[in-house]
């Protein structure tokens, strides 16, 4: 070409402006490429928790399936603009609903994985055959080097724009399903456009477009129904009917119902099961009881489903109960929700318990009241403000708060299921100079349930439990002191660190255990 | 948050919300009217515009004290604690602000303690015997690791998660979170860690090439100091951007500088000088009010505490002894001080000032300073944030800020909503008088608007929990380390005695580090007590390690 107007080649009045526009189209596509993998990142981030390898694979994967797709764009050789156009539409779908499909998939431990991945390669993909299809699609208008040029350009500050846009106004404002519906919404018009553009190159443009309203008007229908969706995914993670779902400053209070039965989950972790919980608070509350000497006051921290309190309530030694619950809002559960309050006994408004909310660690540093018997009822140790309530600090200051004859029993996980953490409670229990007794029970809900029963001295096994149990008898009680052979760490294995508030280190161990 | 709750919001008024002290997320059409707060008084500047008019004022009364140590700061607070620890008795220390604690202070904010500039103190080796015995006189050691480290009690330390970073729309554990890197970055980063255990090799007779104190180290490195961070980074084909950013970070974290006006022997200092006989880097000691607990506690160890509001207005050496003429800035009178021997326990600039007939007051001039400006948030309730959860520092990729560091991570308050943020922004500019003039031109509002728009991104909702904002300007908040100073002259004039006049700051040893404070007022105190002929054993030996 000798002429200093590349576009010279053709009539100007019929060519220039869907060229331009046609780089339009380039920054349109190249931002919503960028903002699927923003989209999947997120939710991966949101889903994965602070995985950070899970950033890396996302974005790693993204980038190879955009290479694939390049790679497979060769294989298009007929009818590109049609081609271009169906690869929109499809991207609109794909990447439109990929924020909900992986949400949805999170419910299952089997396709959680395949489903985020799987998605990231089809999206990628798609996006991958979208630039260079075009570059061929625009080759017969331009030198080369000018196309290049300009192609790269639009893509990189298409790039630069959504990644502006994605965390500063699409998140805050829209929401991840919303987000990545919008983005399907632009790359559907994108692909309308296209076939306005270039109406004579191309072969089928009345059931392109009929195609490319019916991917706008589902996208749409999504976009209007994402909220219902949202929640209509929440509900499909329990197995049982949702019937309260609540969130309080701290954590996401769902009740589930199965048949007679009825479930307690916190922020997706179940609670108790009210079919079997009974094995769980006899195992949980009676050894400290029989192994403390003179068992009258009687502390639980966390519990504030009031369960492990009916437990306590049941022996008359006990002349009072403090309950310390950080959150009102499970211990107004226990008080005001009718299936609970029957369940628990109504165990709450005894007048030996009185209820305290507070963060039991700064608690425990305030008061100096001593305790004969202290059970340690918490979530397990999935997060940082959990985790630091399993550490060597916090029960040296729970070894300040009881009684020289006094015991404690503290929820310790699955010995099975998490062996690791299992004993890392265990070891740390012993570095803040307890006396440890492990054991556990079977609770048919949670599987092998392990348990620490901790003194300030020496103390036997203990045998006593109250008449009214329905799953302990003192013979049995014994037999739970003895640990399975699974429930113990490998031969060889290195010793669990010690937990401590400046390594957190159990809720590391516990996130690489039970992650799923 | 329905619409139907905010425009009954607006019916009942808007300012009712904030009469009631709820917190109301969602009320997004708050704007910033509700937030209160004020721009922290500066005594420095006070000083300064006092002292111009009152220099030549006579004295009304006299009073004689066999050491007087001017100036709270660390360093000073640092020379009384190792006089009083000697025995020597009539020490007394004077201090310009109302109270103790130089750029240390710690402060309150809606009932909760917060820091107001230096807020921790990497757990000292215990070959860092001045630091150690300092600690130990405030119950905080509990023995010493195999590799050389002292222990202290767990709940003293930085609680995990210390460190997030905000660069791509999400927080992100740490500051160098592998998602997002280049090819490149990696390699750098790989890199950067070669260079660091190659350039921290020790000496054959065992010395380290960046210790603390600095003064110690091996002259090994000492060329570094010829080039700025940037030119070592560019040098060393460290290009990343990443890489980079995180190099100049520390600089501005450590030294308020950039990258490019920073002692290249300074920033591998940063990395380097912590480690212990294993090559571990130090947990660092902290607290809500950050290094404000440690100004309280050596305070309470001075057999009389640090008079307050006096501003030494001119120091004169003499063959009998030192006068030292200082201002009460509430009486506005002035009294004469007579001392056997004086630490000037100020930075450079102000001894420049005040000391009579100064023979290095050339050598004074060349200190430069970076200026900060802190800023304390209260907040009902913590923002919503993406991704990994709240830490103790929380990072900004993209901001000329620090971001901010939780007052409240150390706290066992999780049923109280509420906490404070502490913000810290250190003004690299390189014409610091000129950015200093403009820094005292700014207004609390100009503060407030730009600490929200830094922190707005990462925390959408946030001006709607904020509830108050406190702001704090430091016209001279840390001495420079620019090329060439740190193992130049300057500063090694600087700290000679002048009669019975000995000089303790952290800027005589280039870095505003509080080991490095406390070092060279123990060094001076030392000094007063081998003039004074007292016989103790040194707290600044250097000990094999």
């Amino acid at each position: 070409m000798t002429d200093a107007s590349p576009e010279a080649a053709t009539d100007p009045a019929e060519r220039v402006t869907p060229l331009r526009l046609a780089f339009l189209a380039v920054f349109f596509i190249s931002a919503c490429g960028l903002g699927y993998q923003l989209v999947a990142g997120s939710v991966s981030s949101y889903l994965l928790g602070d995985s950070v390898t899970q950033f890396s694979i996302t974005i790693g994967l993204y980038l190879s399936a955009l290479g694939l797709g390049s790679y497979l764009s060769r294989f298009l050789e007929k009818d590109l603009v049609d081609r271009f156009v169906s690869i929109e539409l499809a991207v609109a779908i794909a990447g439109g609903f990929s924020a909900l499909a992986i949400q949805a998939a999170h419910t299952s431990d089997t396709w959680f994985r395949p489903a985020l991945y799987g998605n990231i390669l089809v999206v990628g993909t798609l996006v991958g055959i979208e630039i260079p299809l075009l570059i061929r699609i625009l080759e017969e208008r331009l030198e080369l080097k000018e196309l290049l040029a300009r192609v790269l350009a639009w893509d990189y500050v298409g790039a630069l724009a959504v990644a502006l846009a994605f965390p500063l106004a699409m998140l805050p404002h829209l929401g991840l399903a919303r987000s990545s519906l919008a983005l399907g919404v632009i790359n559907a018009a994108v692909g309308l456009w296209t076939i306005q553009l270039f109406e004579g190159r191309i072969r089928r443009p009345v059931r392109l477009r009929l195609e490319a309203c019916v991917v706008l008007l589902i996208l749409a229908a999504g976009y209007s129904q994402a909220a219902r969706m949202t929640r209509a995914i929440e509900h499909q993670a329990y197995a049982g009917e949702v019937v309260l779902a609540e969130t309080s400053p701290y954590q996401r209070l769902v009740v589930t119902r199965t048949g007679p039965d009825f479930q307690l989950f916190l922020s997706g972790a179940l609670q108790f099961n009210s079919a079997d919980e009974y094995r769980y608070h006899e195992a949980l509350v009676h050894p400290a009881v029989a192994a403390a000497m003179e068992p009258r006051r009687a502390l639980v921290l966390g519990g504030g489903d009031g369960l492990a309190v009916r437990e306590l309530l049941r022996h008359d030694s006990i002349e009072a109960i403090t309950l310390v619950d950080l959150d009102a809002a499970v211990t107004g559960l226990a008080t005001g929700y009718p299936p609970l309050v029957e369940l628990n006994g109504d165990s709450l408004a005894d007048p030996r318990v009185t209820t305290v909310h507070a963060d039991a660690m700064g608690w425990l540093e305030e008061g100096t009241e001593r305790f004969d018997v202290i059970v340690v009822d918490f979530p397990d140790p999935h997060s940082f403000s959990i985790g630091k309530l399993y550490t060597q600090t916090f029960y040296e200051r729970l070894a300040r708060r009881l009684a020289p004859d006094g015991a404690v029993a503290i929820q310790s996980t699955s010995p099975r299921l998490a062996p690791r953490t299992y004993w890392c409670i265990v070891r740390t229990l012993e570095a803040a100079g307890f006396f440890v007794r492990p054991y556990r029970c079977a609770v048919p809900s949670f599987g092998e349930w392990g348990f620490t029963l901790a003194a300030p001295r020496e103390f036997p096994v203990p045998s006593d439990v109250p008449a009214a149990c329905r799953f302990l008898t003192p013979e049995f009680l014994e037999t739970l002191f003895v640990l399975p052979e699974d429930a113990h760490l490998p031969a060889g294995a290195p010793e669990p660190e010690i937990n401590k508030l400046s390594t957190q280190s159990l809720v590391r161990l516990y996130g690489a255990e039970v992650a799923r | 948050m329905g619409p139907s709750r905010r425009e009954l919001l607006r019916a009942s008024g808007a300012g009712l919300a904030t009469l009631l002290g709820a917190c109301r997320p969602g009320a997004a059409a708050a704007g910033t009217g509700h937030i209160s707060g004020r721009l922290m008084p500066d005594f420095a500047s006070t000083g300064h515009r006092l002292r111009d008019g009152i220099a030549s004022a006579l004295p009304s009364s006299r009073q004689s004290a066999r050491v007087l140590v001017v100036g709270a700061g660390i360093a000073g607070l640092a020379a009384a604690w190792r006089l009083q620890r000697a025995g020597i008795d009539g020490v007394q220390v004077i201090e310009l602000a109302p109270e103790p604690g130089g750029t240390s202070i710690g402060g309150q904010v809606a009932e909760l303690r917060v820091p107001w500039g230096a807020h921790y103190l990497p757990v000292p080796r215990t070959s860092q015997r001045h630091l150690v015995a300092q600690l130990e006189d405030l119950g905080l050691v509990q023995g010493t690791s195999p590799t050389g480290r002292v222990q202290v009690p767990d709940e003293h330390l930085v609680r995990a998660p210390a460190e997030r970073i905000y660069e791509l729309g999400y927080w992100e554990e740490g500051l160098w979170p592998p998602a997002g890197d280049t090819a490149q970055d990696r390699l750098d980063r790989e890199r950067l860690n070669r260079l660091l255990t190659a350039a921290g090799q020790r000496s054959p007779d065992g010395r380290r090439p960046f210790d603390q104190p600095l003064a110690q180290s091996s002259p090994d490195q000492r060329s570094l100091d010829g080039m700025s961070g940037a030119d070592w980074a560019a040098a060393n084909g460290l290009d990343s951007e990443r890489v980079r950013w995180y190099l100049d970070y520390a600089t501005r974290d450590d030294f308020g500088a950039s990258l490019e006006t920073t002692s290249a022997y300074a920033l591998l200092h940063y990395f380097l000088s912590r480690e212990d006989s294993a090559g571990e880097t130090a947990d660092f000691l902290t607290w809500p009010e950050g290094n404000g607990r440690l100004v309280e506690g050596m305070t309470a160890l001075l057999p009389s505490p640090p008079q307050t509001g006096q501003m030494a207005l001119r120091v004169v050496p003499g063959a009998d002894g030192t006068e030292v003429h200082a201002l009460d800035v509430q009486s506005g009178t002035v009294r004469a001080w007579s001392a056997e021997r004086v630490i000037l326990a100020v930075p450079q600039f102000v001894a420049a000032r005040i000391l009579a007939d100064d023979p290095h007051a050339k050598a004074r001039r060349t200190f430069r300073y970076s200026p900060w400006v802190v800023a304390n948030l209260h907040l009902c309730e913590p923002p919503p944030s993406r991704g990994f959860p709240a830490a103790w520092d929380s990072v900004l990729r993209h901001s000329p800020s620090l971001g901010y560091v939780d007052a409240t991570h150390q706290l066992d308050r999780d049923h109280a909503r509420d906490t404070v943020w502490t913000w810290y922004l250190p003004i690299t500019d390189l014409d610091e008088a000129a950015a200093r003039a403009e820094l005292m031109g700014t207004t609390w509002e100009d503060w407030r608007n730009l600490v929200l728009a830094d922190l707005a991104p990462s925390h959408p909702g946030l001006a709607e929990r904020v509830t108050h904002i406190d702001v704090r300007r430091w016209g001279h908040a840390m001495v420079k380390p620019v090329p060439g100073f740190v193992w130049g002259q300057s500063r090694q004039v600087a700290a000679r005695p002048v009669g019975g006049v000995h000089f303790a700051h952290s800027d005589l040893s280039a870095m505003a580090l509080y080991e490095e404070a406390h070092w060279q007022g123990v060094r001076a105190a030392e000094e007063v007590l081998a003039a004074l002929g007292s016989t103790q054993e040194s707290l600044l030996d250097d000990v094999p390690r």
